[in-house]
């Protein structure tokens, strides 16, 4: 039963249906559908599939917007039955998170935003394109425990290691866990750049987010 | 149109939000158009020889254009044209002659068509970055000793001289375009060349005030040279271009519409490429333009030497070419950089597609113009001898030609050889390619007869 909505919703994303992607999200939490399984199967495998057409230039970066604003539609209807499901309410620890600079994919760190929120952690999103300068300052302004940096492309990565070594330079290192995602990074790039975690969808980094705190799983 | 109308049609338009207009308008129309006059990619012909097919790109490039107009980016506003005012504006009567030069170098840039065998306009260089004021005077200075060569755009000299990054910059905008301007017409003198027209008297991202500045007779600047008014992807202008344009209008400068469309961006494919710089045409003569600087690059790589980059640029040149009265000229960016085989491949492909189509090219930048140093006076010199070749031959004749240097080249696109430096390649005492570069250039002109291209 649950596929089937799973399947819809991919569908409505990869076919650039905003509308049909809220209407099938509204069915499938009426139906009993878990939420995190719907942004799992449903919106991640859509976007999956359409990153997937991008790169090999089967599908132009408008219709990779549009799909973003299909998930985004989805999203909208299912973050408050996943907030009330979860642990919403119990604050975990306190995360800063944000697309980096000269990056505007936000798509995944939204739902990475949401899945942290609906775990029980306080979530400070800044959006994207956001240099290492204004996520410290937010990290510092909110005395985050985690931060969180997000990229989709491969020529925004070196903010990665720039950010760590900020916090070095401001001799604030060991006060903020860096916890790192996104498409072209990979455990080993977030350990040279000096990183605290690495998580490759939004389910490992609650995992990755949990277990810096010292939370179990 | 006068440029007050713009004007007001900029603070009078129908608000849209931006995002609004690339993805709600935009796209949309381009699928549309595309669709509705039946324009499909034909990867195996990369020079399409069809008229017909030409002229249906214009006329859904026009029908798009009505209905989707520009957008001002500062005041958020949609600014359209009516079809009587955007068929006015394309014609030979609305606006002055693009004249470039003094005495030796005067000469008018003439609209061509496709498959005519009339002299290309050569519009040699690039906007390079060059690193110190020694290397932009000796390249510039090979750039004017190029005789065929009808105008030039000179490198960009942003460097603090204080500085040893090797980063280009400068503390003032103002004060490095200036210095640009004043060193490209010593470069000119020295090469006892001094009516040659620079095309590109400020860069493209400097504000107007850099360009009243550097526009300046003490500079050396003249109103035969060629101004960069930039657009920005897609059908996007700010006041900053307008203005610009206003000043130029009123000094009676050569106006070059800017416009990048993206493959893979808001207007697609190649078929939206072949629309969308047609509609770019339409703006440039909308806003005064006496010229047309055409450079659609991927999205991926910035690069303009794709199969599909290639078809869409040719079938859009052609549209233009055929209906549009305005002197119009492809700026290319070839991935491999100076010193290679692949960018003499490259930039050939560029060239034959460009000046078969009717229009005329820059000469392609190396390394998609990102190498510092990485332009040597051998390329444009290449570029003025293809552009002889290319006008001898038809579409039909050169897209075999450029199937086959495609075949040469288009395994290499994705991890390009950036290739050398200026210094690497060329003997700068005497000014001339080292060696190995100058028997590499002949190999590649020997391997282009081969292939039936008439190069000398």
């Amino acid at each position: 039963m649950s596929q089937i909505h799973f399947d819809n919703l991919r569908d409505a994303i990869t076919s650039l249906n905003a509308a049909g992607a809220t209407e099938i999200a509204t069915t499938a939490i009426a139906d009993g559908v878990e939420p995190v399984d719907l942004i799992t199967y449903g919106i991640r495998t859509g976007l999956d599939i359409m990153g997937e057409r991008f790169s090999n230039g089967d599908c132009f970066l408008p219709e990779l917007m549009l799909a973003g604003r299909a998930a985004d539609s989805a999203v909208a209807i299912i973050e408050p039955a996943m907030l009330a499901a979860g642990n919403a309410d119990q604050k975990l620890g306190k995360v800063v998170i944000a697309t980096v600079k000269d990056d505007l994919h936000d798509i995944g760190k939204n739902i990475v935003a949401l899945m942290l929120r609906s775990a029980g952690f306080d979530v400070i999103d800044l959006g994207s394109d956001k240099s290492k300068e204004e996520i410290f300052a937010a990290a510092e302004e909110n005395n985050a425990d985690i931060v969180g940096l997000s990229t989709l492309m491969t020529t925004c990565m070196s903010i990665v290691p720039e950010f760590v070594e900020l916090l070095k330079a401001k001799g604030v290192r060991d006060k903020y866990k860096v916890l790192v995602g996104g498409a072209p990074l990979n455990p080993q790039f977030a350990a040279d750049a000096g990183c605290d975690g690495y998580a490759a969808d939004a389910s490992k980094c609650v995992e990755m987010a949990k277990e810096l705190m010292g939370i179990a799983a | 149109m006068k440029i007050i109308d713009i004007y007001r049609r900029c603070l009078n338009g129908e608000e849209m939000n931006e995002t609004d207009f690339d993805i709600n308008v935009v796209f949309p129309g381009i699928m549309q158009v595309v669709q509705k006059h039946n324009i499909k990619y034909n990867p195996a012909d990369p020079v399409s020889s069809d008229d017909d097919l030409a002229d249906r790109v214009f006329e859904a490039a026009l029908e798009f254009f009505i209905n989707t107009g520009m957008y001002c980016q500062d005041t958020g506003r949609v600014v359209k044209f009516t079809k009587e005012e955007i068929l006015y504006a394309i014609g030979d009567s609305a606006r002055p002659r693009c004249i470039g030069g003094e005495k030796e170098s005067r000469r008018e840039w003439r609209c061509r068509k496709p498959d005519e065998n009339s002299r290309p306009w050569c519009h040699i260089g690039s906007g390079i970055y060059t690193s110190t004021d020694e290397l932009f005077l000796k390249l510039v200075e090979g750039y004017a000793r190029i005789d065929r060569a009808d105008s030039m755009a000179v490198p960009t000299l942003m460097n603090d001289p204080e500085s040893n990054s090797d980063v280009p910059f400068h503390p003032s905008e103002v004060m490095a375009c200036i210095h640009n301007m004043k060193m490209a017409r010593k470069a000119t003198e020295n090469a006892g060349r001094p009516g040659f027209p620079v095309f590109n008297v400020v860069p493209a991202s400097g504000g107007p005030v850099s360009t009243i500045a550097a526009s300046h007779p003490n500079c050396g600047t003249r109103t035969s040279d060629g101004w960069l008014c930039a657009f920005y992807p897609e059908y996007k202008l700010k006041m900053d271009t307008l203005n610009k344009m206003c000043f130029l209008q009123e000094i009676g400068g050569n106006i070059a519409g800017e416009a990048s469309t993206l493959l893979g961006g808001y207007c697609g494919g190649p078929e939206g490429i072949a629309v969308g710089v047609t509609a770019y045409a339409m703006m440039s003569c909308m806003l005064g333009a006496t010229y047309f600087l055409n450079f659609p690059v991927t999205l991926k790589g910035a690069i303009s030497t794709t199969r599909q980059l290639l078809w869409g640029l040719g079938l859009g040149s052609q549209a233009i070419s055929r209906n549009i009265y305005l002197a119009t000229y492809n700026s290319g960016y070839s991935a491999a950089g100076a010193g290679t085989k692949e960018y003499f491949y490259q930039s050939a492909a560029y060239i034959l597609t460009g000046v078969t189509s009717g229009v005329t090219t820059g000469t392609p930048f190396p390394a998609a113009g990102v190498k510092m140093d990485g332009m040597t006076p051998l390329e444009p010199k290449f570029h003025t001898e293809m552009a002889d070749a290319a006008c001898q031959l038809t579409r039909a004749q050169a897209s075999p030609i450029v199937v086959k240097l495609l075949e040469k080249y288009e395994h290499t696109l994705d991890t390009p050889d950036l290739g050398m430096t200026y210094p690497e390649l060329f003997d700068l005492d005497t000014n001339t390619p080292k060696d190995f570069y100058q028997k590499m250039y002949e190999e590649v002109k020997a391997e282009l007869v081969e292939m039936g291209v008439p190069i000398k």
